[in-house]
């Protein structure tokens, strides 16, 4: 990472990487951004548009939007980062085993995970979501599960690809046992372009998570999530346009910061 | 009567990055002229200018390219358009990968001739035909409706020499054009473009690392290294009074069959090291290799010989049991390791280990050159950390590399450092046995030499034993005891290297050594 | 020829099959209760009967053992009956099927649109001899798949409807009102398209072959369209049955965001109500479009790569 930061000549790249950290800064201190309460509204300025005061406007109980939407990262983006923990632990070990012991056990599991990219991701989290009932940990789990198979693939076809080179059969001749080989010379070698997939996934993870927000499956308001946000704009368009702007235009940055960044760890991994 | 192509003063960069600086060369009418020089001299980036195809991020910074009278730096576009493949036409260096895949071979001929107007939809089909036959291609009409991919290397390059004929040019630049080819389709190849070069009288421009080829086939010769030219004349004069010093070292670099080899042959010895006996390998029906039988005597080398396909690189595998025989016996030391698996398997790669072709591919990417060269002995278990890494600089300084590189990455290095690195990670554990598959065909050849050089030095330092895998006769002829000729998984001759390099009894044999480039003009010298 | 299509089929069948089971693992092992849900209306005052839960229970055959309650589901499934909607009391199979045409009619629309600007703008990108033209035309796909699509729809509604009142912001009446679902639905899925088909023309433009076109003297232009677009479309067509899945699963964000009817309502209403059947019937619905697209991209494959033709008959 600190790699990736030194290159200021990319200055999108800079600005990505200040989006994300703001983000993350956000969801754990929001209180360093915003003095002002996300769930008391003041009645007497409800629905002004953005000003100093409020930047991003308040809402139809005047409630300050930019607090809801910093304290709304919290919620979203624990969602997040548990989603894509979930689908890279699970979908990389899978892909390891299979790549790395291939024969029956490499067909069963890539023929599950097949399953899996045959229903798409979104279908799949609403049918885990059915299941397990709503709630944002719930939506995590659904979106995580829902993402973990191309997590398995990725990481089987590095895993065949790198074994594959050269340098590992040359491991291999020079007596190195097995653990050895996966450890030392498969693992980091395959690794660089499945964290580039995870970084991606983060930004895709944030799309899915606050859709399904969105829709009504995620946190019980009035505690803000951004997905919900634009969902609670939505009665307001035609006359208070920040309602749903603003909290989207997050939701944007971040996904696009995220791309941003796991195109430059892709780039320097080639 | 003035030169068809000038280059004057030429400068090209990437990026910033000087590739080519102060190049310039004459190329007459029906002339053949060779730019030889080993990676990085700047001699593909020329050739590209001349034809206005710099990969993306090249630029022409000076300079000049005059051909047939005008400035070729100075076309637009569409001018370009109307020489490439009219007038300046380009034979490419890996047939394989130079025509398009979903294309039949015939369209992709008649299409120099459709872009240009040489040939209507209606006729081109037919032209392309008689162009795939005079490139020497049996039954034209069939050839002209596959596809590529179902047509040799060979067969793909005299396609691409029939496209490149096609539209009558006054150039044909000819990058490197058979080096991806087997020697003997390497011959007959270049013999092909000779004589149809001559028949129409198109002059060639030929590219190539390869002093021999170039000795063969030019009548003027231009040495090029580090962007720049050192030094240029005819054939002759370069071959017999080379005035530079980077000319004498190219000549005495570049493996003929008329050197002295590095060492004197040993004679044979019946102390055997490794036995291999009626081996055989069956990939998925096809036979790899079939019924191959030799002893490699201890501290001797036995080298195999063989184009692509004949099997050689998988008995090598096999001896280090990287692949499993099908059937036959192998022995090393007079132990029967046919079968050997697992643990005591791993234990027995102290005594044999390994030398790749491609010194890019078989270092881990992420090592240092400490880490690379110490991982054998940290698999045995071999000392303390502290003790691996003395070993690994001691290694390091036996084959003659700075202390330096041992914090470095792989990457970091040359192509030769690299091989080094290699060979001192093979050598890591004292093993009796080293297999180099091709140590030196990914190299320079003043490169070539010195790694050469480095292995002879080292057997007779250690007493090593080699098997030693290379399709170029002239360089198995520098360290090779014992010589053994495969052609299509079976061993067509077998004996000691003197009788088999100069009193060849398979015709096979024979024909490799024919085709091996620069012979009459560097035996001359 | 004809093994190659067996096999291609077979391979289909099996997907379909475990789609289902898979279904069937999520929605009935998992733990939920969609029958408390309905009789209780959602609301925990209303008191229910035990006994009114097992006769529900009973109704929905959810007191047979699991085995058995697989088996009688997948034959069932295969006459095409999911089971009765629990929140409607409807054919849940009926229900999904019935859905379809208003879907069908916005997604092929969005398709047609990503088709045409996410191709045009990977061709135009990676043709372009001016940098600053291909840099900002290859951003585009990048910008697009990053836009949550429920924002996008929001926003054009604000614009073309209330600020220009120029478009129905709602409903499901004529083709005007086609357009804004269409547009929002097109953004991600031409993303996808652009992305990849202007990453594998870049792979293309780097072939040496590409190379030796331009030296016969050949265009930019045919080089493009004569040559590297037929090799670039290989790989594109492989997204075909991932994009139409992101299709079916982006009607569930469009007809809420625009009040249409259609399978994404259906969708979003069943996931709501945990009315199991009918997700179920989504899902493997979901999973039949996905199947057959493949199918008939395997099939397409061969006219386009001899190689691949060449495999097959080597296969067979």
């Amino acid at each position: 990472m600190p790699d990736v930061l030194v290159h200021t000549r990319r200055p999108g790249l800079v600005l990505a990487v200040a989006v994300l950290a703001f983000a993350l800064l956000a969801a754990i201190v929001p209180a360093l951004f915003t003095g002002q309460d996300p769930l008391a509204g003041i009645p007497a300025e409800k629905m002004r548009g953005p000003s100093l005061a409020h930047l991003f406007g308040t809402d139809e109980t005047g409630r300050d939007i930019f607090a809801r939407v910093l304290h709304g990262a919290a919620l979203s983006l624990q969602a997040t980062v548990l989603a894509v923990v979930v689908s890279l632990v699970a979908g990389s070990a899978l892909g390891l085993v299979a790549g790395f012991r291939g024969g029956v056990l490499d067909s069963a599991i890539m023929r599950c995970v097949d399953v899996l990219l045959a229903i798409p991701s979104i279908l799949l989290s609403l049918a885990l979501v059915t299941a397990l009932g709503f709630g944002t940990t719930n939506i995590a789990i659904a979106v995580g599960i829902a993402n973990l198979a191309q997590f398995a693939r990725l990481m089987r076809a590095e895993v065949l690809r790198v074994r594959s080179g050269v340098f590992v059969e040359a491991a291999r001749a020079g007596g190195v046992r097995w653990t050895g080989v996966l450890g030392r010379h498969v693992l980091p070698n395959a690794l660089g372009p499945v964290l580039a997939l995870a970084t991606l996934t983060f930004g895709t993870a944030v799309l899915e998570v606050s859709a399904l927000s969105f829709l009504g499956y995620g946190a019980t308001p009035p505690t803000p999530e951004w997905g919900s946000l634009v969902a609670g704009g939505r009665g307001f368009l035609a006359t208070a346009w920040w309602m749903t702007t603003f909290p989207g235009l997050m939701v944007a940055a971040v996904v696009l910061s995220a791309n941003r960044l796991s195109r430059a760890i892709e780039g320097d991994v080639r | 009567m003035s030169a068809l192509l000038t280059i004057r003063d030429l400068a090209v960069s990437y990026k910033g990055l000087s590739a080519v600086h102060g190049v310039g060369l004459e190329v007459h009418r029906g002339q053949i002229v060779a730019v030889v020089g080993e990676s990085g001299s700047g001699k593909s980036t020329t050739a590209h200018a001349a034809i206005g195809l710099l990969p993306r991020g090249g630029r022409i910074d000076r300079g000049e390219i005059t051909f047939d009278g005008r400035d070729l730096t100075k076309l637009s576009d569409r001018a370009w358009r109307s020489v490439r493949g009219r007038e300046i036409a380009l034979v490419p260096q890996d047939p394989t990968v130079s025509l398009n895949p979903v294309h039949r071979l015939g369209d992709q001929v008649a299409e120099v001739l459709l872009i240009h107007g040489l040939a209507d939809k209606r006729t081109a089909g037919a032209e392309a035909v008689k162009l795939l036959r005079k490139a020497g291609i049996s039954d034209p009409e069939a050839r002209a409706r596959q596809y590529p991919h179902e047509l040799s290397g060979g067969l793909r390059q005299r396609a691409l020499i029939a496209a490149a004929l096609a539209g009558r040019p006054k150039l044909i630049i000819a990058d490197e054009p058979t080096s991806a080819l087997d020697v003997t389709v390497q011959r007959q190849i270049l013999d092909h473009l000779e004589e149809l070069a001559a028949e129409a009288g198109t002059a060639v421009l030929l590219i190539t690392h390869d002093l021999g080829v170039a000795s063969d086939r030019a009548s003027r010769i231009v040495v090029l290294s580090q962007g720049s030219v050192v030094e240029e004349g005819t054939t002759g004069e370069i071959l017999s009074a080379p005035s530079e010093t980077y000319t004498r070292n190219l000549l005495a670099a570049a493996p003929s069959l008329s050197d002295t080899p590095l060492r004197e042959p040993k004679p044979p010895s019946s102390d055997v090291l490794v036995s291999v006996r009626d081996l055989g390998k069956t990939f998925s029906g096809v036979r790899a290799v079939d019924g191959v039988s030799f002893d490699i005597a201890r501290g001797q080398t036995l080298a195999l010989v063989g184009e692509s396909g004949s099997g050689k690189s998988t008995t090598a595998r096999m001896i280090l049991r990287l692949e499993t025989p099908t059937d036959g016996v192998v022995e090393f030391d007079g132990r029967d390791i046919t079968t050997l698996r697992g643990e005591e398997l791993r234990r027995l790669r102290r005594r044999f280990q390994l030398v790749y072709q491609n010194p890019y591919a078989s270092l881990n990417p992420k090592f240092s050159i400490e880490d690379v060269i110490a991982e054998p002995l940290r698999a045995f278990g071999v000392g303390t950390k502290a003790e691996r890494r003395a070993r690994a600089a001691e290694l390091v300084k036996q084959v003659a590399l700075p202390a330096s590189v041992l914090k470095r990455k792989p990457a970091e290095l040359s192509g030769g450092q690299r091989q080094r690195a290699a060979i001192a990670r093979a050598l890591a554990l004292r093993p009796e046995l080293i297999v180099a598959d091709e140590p030196v065909s990914a190299l320079d050849v003043s490169v070539q030499a010195q790694i050469l050089r480095l292995l002879v030095d080292l057997q007779a330092e250690l007493g090593l034993t080699y098997l030693f895998i290379s399709h170029d006769l002239a360089v198995v002829r520098q360290i090779a005891d014992t010589v053994g000729v495969l052609r299509g998984g079976k061993l067509v001759e077998l004996g000691p290297a003197p009788d088999v390099l100069e009193r060849p009894r398979a015709d096979y044999t024979r024909e490799l050594l024919a085709a091996i480039p620069g012979r009459k003009p560097l035996e001359a010298r | 020829m004809s093994r190659y299509l067996l096999r291609r089929l077979l391979q289909a069948v099996f997907v379909l099959w475990a789609a289902f089971t898979v279904s069937f693992v999520i929605l009935y092992l998992l733990p939920g209760d969609a029958i408390s849900a309905k009789l209780g209306g959602g609301e925990a005052s209303v008191s229910v009967t035990p006994e009114q839960i097992a006769a529900a229970r009973a109704e929905y055959g959810l007191n047979d053992a699991l085995p058995v309650q697989y088996g009688k589901r997948l034959i069932a499934a295969l006459q095409g009956d999911f089971g009765r909607s629990i929140a409607t009391g409807d054919d849940a199979a009926n229900m999904v099927v019935s859905a379809l045409p208003p879907t069908l009619a916005v997604t092929g629309f969005a398709l047609v649109l990503a088709i045409l600007f996410g191709g045009g703008v990977a061709i135009a990108g990676t043709c372009t001899r001016h940098r600053w033209l291909s840099n900002a035309l290859l951003a585009l796909p990048p910008l697009g798949i990053s836009l949550p699509p429920f924002w996008v729809g929001l926003l054009l509604i604000q614009f073309f409807s209330f600020q220009l009142r120029l478009l129905p912001a709602l409903g499901s009446n004529g083709f005007e009102s086609l357009i804004l679902p269409a547009i929002t639905l097109a953004i991600p899925t031409g993303a996808i398209i652009g992305q990849v088909l202007a990453k594998s023309l870049r792979t293309q433009l780097a072939e040496p072959y590409t190379e030796i076109a331009l030296a016969k003297g050949a265009s930019r232009l045919r080089v493009h369209f004569g040559h590297i677009l037929r090799n670039a479309a290989v790989p594109t067509l492989t997204i075909a049955g991932v994009v139409a899945g992101n299709l079916i699963a982006g009607s569930v964000i469009t007809e809420t965001v625009f009040s249409r009817d259609g399978l994404g309502r259906v969708t979003s209403s069943a996931v709501t109500a945990q009315d199991i059947p009918v997700v179920q019937a989504v899902i493997v619905l979901a999973a039949l479009v996905f199947v057959a697209i493949n199918l008939a991209v395997d099939l397409i494959y061969p006219l386009l790569d001899p190689r691949i033709r060449h495999r097959e008959t080597a296969d067979a």
